[in-house]
């Protein structure tokens, strides 16, 4: 309590004084219940933290109109150890994936004059998006091969392949779909995305372009301390399609033929209207 | 002022801003209306550089196509210069080089040589017949300045043609002609109509001027009433097989492209036959040149990605 005094009096805003004697609460709790178990002091360190958290949308309707939204992921540290935000006890990681494809990655090379696809390797269960949003940039946040068992960050990925190859060559192949998906701003990595607003509260927001896939996302949040995972936290969003968009994209798939028939038939009457109309002047 | 107004494409799922697509049609439109071709050969590439897929970019042109032809034929019909007799023995050609076309492009795409192929097509014959036409309207475009006689139509160089059985007489065509010839002519463009994914006109003008010794005023209309058929089977076929007819892309394209093309009718009112031939070959000539400069400079990366179907 002395030290969140002097705090307390330089903020000067009435919601500042609120939220920071919001903050103050347990531990005045704390002092005026008689202590059963542990030292006040010493209270904090034996709970572990854990983290909570959930998106701004769950689902998203993609219409004509659609160019890309942007989802707020918040959450909180349950037990912060954090007295004020910037003080940088924890670490949190949030990686947002879109459903998963088969891809087949080709290479070109010169063959007589001309660049054509030599060889190729096709992989499974690449994420047709994925972001990772963190607090600090990634390789800071833990220990390698603890990133590497959770897929945090480009170079943690993993791509299962259909075909057997070389390690050199899969090498290749693996940068190569990261760098194209970077170029397609499917694959994204943004160093200080995720900040803290309280002790506990913390926020991300994400861009997804309009070039997204559309079914479900995952987002999978972490909190670190120390470089060592505490708690990880998932929640889902969905891309759905409305509206006529909806309708145009569910007869195209329920009803090709019918559909193909209209699509042709839409060609012909606008050439028959357009030479109606004409015609008169 | 913007000049952007997104569109989301419920089959392509991209967002493209609509005047772009709106403007491009109305280009392709004047050209079609203009030279009395599809305008696919234009159409696709441009979709495609403008980030529409490329199985999406070949069908949503070809169901525009379909539009500007009618258009175009239309036109065509009201001067007399459709020769339906002749049109319907090609386009009976065209649509069964247009099914044998789509497993042609199935296997290609299996092996991953599509692009490559649709490239080397396209290089291939637009650069062959866009020399060819340039060659040749140049020459009558001097002939009629210098007034030297054109040299007599219907030479001896195709008797051979002459002598295939099947003969039959195409009135409007002012021709007595084996059916053997304008039938495989529509074969061969159908096959080519359904790797290029474009109508064909291209080709298929040429070729009536050409070998078979048509007039120029019936070409343009036969061509398109041809054309007609061959990209609504098309347009059907990648619908119903590949689901990758976009038709909020078709119609936007669509649109545009039939009002453009009524001013192209126009247009060519106003110009003689060889200039329309030695500009049409210019441009066939131009998206050669581009399509060759890709296959042979060194692409900005040398790796590619497409999305695949895997079995479970």
């Amino acid at each position: 309590m002395r030290q969140r005094l002097p705090l307390m009096l330089s903020l000067v805003t009435m919601p500042a004084i609120f939220l920071a004697s919001l903050a103050a609460i347990p531990v005045t709790l704390a002092q005026t219940a008689p202590a059963v178990e542990a030292p006040v002091a010493a209270a904090p360190a034996e709970r572990r933290e854990t983290i909570e958290a959930d998106v701004s949308t769950r689902t998203i309707a993609i219409g004509t109109n659609f160019t890309g939204i942007r989802v707020v992921i918040f959450g909180t540290v349950e037990n912060s150890r954090q007295t004020k935000p910037d003080e940088g006890v924890y670490d949190v990681a949030v990686v947002i994936a879109g459903p998963k494809q088969s891809i087949i990655a080709r290479q070109k090379s010169n063959v007589g004059g001309l660049w054509i696809n030599t060889s190729s390797v096709r992989f499974k269960d690449v994420p047709s998006y994925y972001k990772v949003i963190t607090t600090r940039p990634v390789d800071r946040i833990a220990p390698k091969p603890v990133l590497y068992q959770q897929g945090i960050g480009f170079e943690n990925m993993r791509f299962a392949t259909i075909d057997k190859i070389g390690v050199k060559e899969l090498e290749d192949f693996r940068d190569s779909i990261v760098r194209i998906k970077k170029q397609q701003n499917l694959f994204q990595e943004e160093e200080r995305g995720v900040e803290f607003i309280g002790r506990s509260l913390f926020r991300a927001t994400v861009d997804l372009p309009a070039n997204v896939s559309i079914g479900d996302f995952t987002a999978f949040i972490y909190l670190f301390r120390d470089g060592e995972l505490l708690s990880s936290f998932k929640t889902q969003l969905g891309l759905e399609r409305a509206g006529i968009e909806r309708s145009i994209h569910e007869l195209a798939f329920a009803m090709p033929f019918l559909y193909g028939c209209l699509s042709v038939a839409m060609a012909l009457i606008a050439g028959l209207v357009a030479t109606v109309i004409f015609r008169k002047d | 002022m913007s000049f952007d107004l997104p569109i989301y494409l419920p089959i392509a799922e991209i967002s493209i801003n609509a005047l772009l697509i709106l403007a491009m049609g109305g280009v392709v439109g004047f050209l079609s209306g203009l030279f009395g071709v599809g305008g696919g050969f234009l159409v696709t590439p441009l979709l495609i550089f403008s980030g529409v897929p490329p199985a999406v970019a070949v069908a949503s042109g070809a169901n525009q196509v379909v539009a500007s032809s009618v258009s175009g034929a239309l036109a065509q019909w009201r001067r007399g210069n459709v020769d339906v007799k002749l049109g319907t023995v090609m386009l009976t050609g065209g649509i069964l080089g247009s099914s044998a076309g789509v497993q042609v492009v199935r296997i290609l795409r299996e092996l991953g040589q599509v692009e490559l192929f649709i490239s080397l097509t396209y290089v291939t014959f637009l650069g062959v017949i866009g020399a060819l036409m340039l060659v040749e309207s140049i020459n009558s475009i001097l002939r009629s300045r210098y007034g030297t006689p054109a040299p007599a139509r219907r030479s001896a160089q195709h008797s051979w043609l002459h002598r295939l059985p099947l003969k039959q007489r195409f009135h409007r065509s002012k021709l007595y002609i084996s059916a053997i010839p304008p039938f495989v002519i529509g074969i061969f463009v159908g096959l080519l109509s359904a790797i290029m994914g474009v109508g064909g006109g291209f080709v298929i003008v040429p070729a009536m001027i050409y070998l078979l010794r048509v007039p120029t005023n019936v070409v343009f209309g036969t061509s398109l009433f041809q054309t007609i058929f061959v990209t609504a089977f098309t347009t059907i076929m990648h619908a119903y097989e590949n689901q990758t007819v976009d038709a909020v892309l078709a119609c936007l394209l669509i649109v545009s492209s039939v009002i453009g093309a009524q001013f192209g009718v126009r247009a060519s009112q106003a110009l003689k036959g060889e200039q329309l031939r030695a500009m049409l070959a210019v441009i066939v000539l131009g998206v050669a040149v581009r399509l060759a400069f890709d296959l042979v400079s060194r692409p900005s990366d040398m790796f590619s990605l497409a999305p695949i179907e895997v079995g479970p």
